[in-house]
């Protein structure tokens, strides 16, 4: 699945999300499968669940750390992208 | 028929044979579990999770009308009915050992984390007033380091498995009153003689229940010359790893999987966990139990 700027991502149907000490557990019943975020990828998955689309979440992440634009814009695609492959984001369609 | 009441954990599980590697519970209390001989051998149709060792392939899972079926490949096939808390066993081994060990140390932990209990696959010791979970895969050491800190003088709690009761700090209950060790440790850790069997030495121990829970240590073997080495573990990476050492007979199942989540998150984040790193060396476990007993 093409992931871009303006795709819009939602947390998976059957995964359930933990925040412990700024870093994440995922656990998705479906796969029967677990997954660590760090304090970074925990931050961007709370940024791009909240917003309307990828893109409107870099804004509020510039904010929180210390990275130019181009290089958060490129974490944010490739976690999303991963994180959907793996079915804890699920990407939603206008 | 059901007569015999044997403690495991702080629980009650019955049995309609004699468990001689249990102690004995009251009758009158009421068991968790009653185990029996099957009689109906349910047909799954198909296995959804599967235990793999270094040999490869084990046991297997599968859901069933009534509960699950766990059908391993040496000694047993089980039938779990966590409606009724009834184990039902179909042996195929000619070693009952075999078979019983399987009970004990798989299914019977399996059934008690479908219902709500919370135990893990670990080893635990009391130092001084609080106990120290030592968790890892097979074959990382549990035993033999287990082994060591009884002998330095610490009380063993648990070898292979043990339940966590309430929360803030969780209390440790050992489920089976044994240690195994293969025979090079058993040797030099306990002096004992070798059998030159073709699996672990079992040795009876006395283990007292209810210590309550200072810290999880999460045992990975290094292969550098240097000494051993604690370090602290995330949080995240913490629960990562309880649920890698839980029993879990449906990961998918909402509320069970969900409740035993939660639980261990809470657990990371009450009980300081860290992970060893440590040559597998009888000479260097001194210095590996030194670093433990600091914990307390």
């Amino acid at each position: 699945m093409q992931i871009d700027l303006s795709t819009r991502v939602v947390p998976g149907p059957n995964v359930l999300f933990r925040e412990i000490d700024g870093e994440a557990v995922l656990l998705d019943l479906r796969g029967e499968a677990y997954f660590g975020l760090n304090g970074i990828g925990t931050a961007i998955w709370h940024a791009a669940t909240r917003a309307s689309s990828l893109g409107d979440a870099v804004p509020s992440l510039l904010a929180q750390f210390e990275v130019d634009e181009t290089t958060l814009t490129k974490d944010v695609l490739a976690l999303a992208e991963e994180l959907v492959m793996c079915g804890l984001l699920t990407v939603q369609t206008p | 028929v059901t007569a015999n009441c044997y403690r495991f954990a702080q629980l009650t599980i019955a049995s309609d044979f004699e468990l001689e590697e249990l102690p004995p519970a009251p009758a009158e209390s009421a068991a968790a579990f009653s185990i029996r001989a099957g009689t109906d051998r349910p047909r799954p149709e198909a296995f959804h999770h599967q235990w793999e060792s270094k040999e490869g392939v084990y046991g297997r899972i599968a859901r069933t009308e009534r509960g699950f079926w766990l059908s391993f490949v040496r000694g047993c096939d089980f039938a779990i009915d966590c409606d009724r808390a009834e184990i039902e066993y179909f042996p195929h081994a000619l070693e009952p050992s075999i078979w019983r060990h399987l009970l004990l140390s798989q299914v019977v932990p399996s059934a008690l984390s479908q219902v709500g209990h919370l135990l893990l696959h670990g080893g635990a010791v009391a130092i001084g007033e609080r106990a120290v979970a030592l968790l890892g895969p097979s074959g990382s050491g549990k035993s033999s380091l287990s082994a060591a800190l009884q002998q330095r003088g610490h009380a063993l709690l648990a070898d292979d498995t043990f339940l966590l009761e309430g929360s803030a700090p969780p209390r440790v209950h050992g489920t089976c009153p044994w240690i195994r060790l293969w025979d090079d440790s058993a040797e030099a850790l306990l002096g004992l003689k070798p059998t030159h069997g073709d699996d672990k030495q079992k040795i009876r121990t006395v283990s007292p229940g209810g210590v309550a829970l200072g810290a999880i240590v999460f045992l990975s073997q290094s292969s550098r010359s240097s000494a051993c080495r604690l370090e602290p573990v995330s949080g995240s990476q913490a629960v990562v790893e309880l649920l890698r050492n839980s029993f879990q007979l449906d990961g998918a199942h909402p509320n069970t999987a969900e409740n035993q989540f939660l639980r261990l998150t809470a657990l990371a984040k009450t009980v300081p966990c860290h992970r060893l790193w440590y040559r597998h060396s009888f000479a260097d476990l001194p210095a590996v139990c030194s670093q433990l007993e600091a914990l307390s």
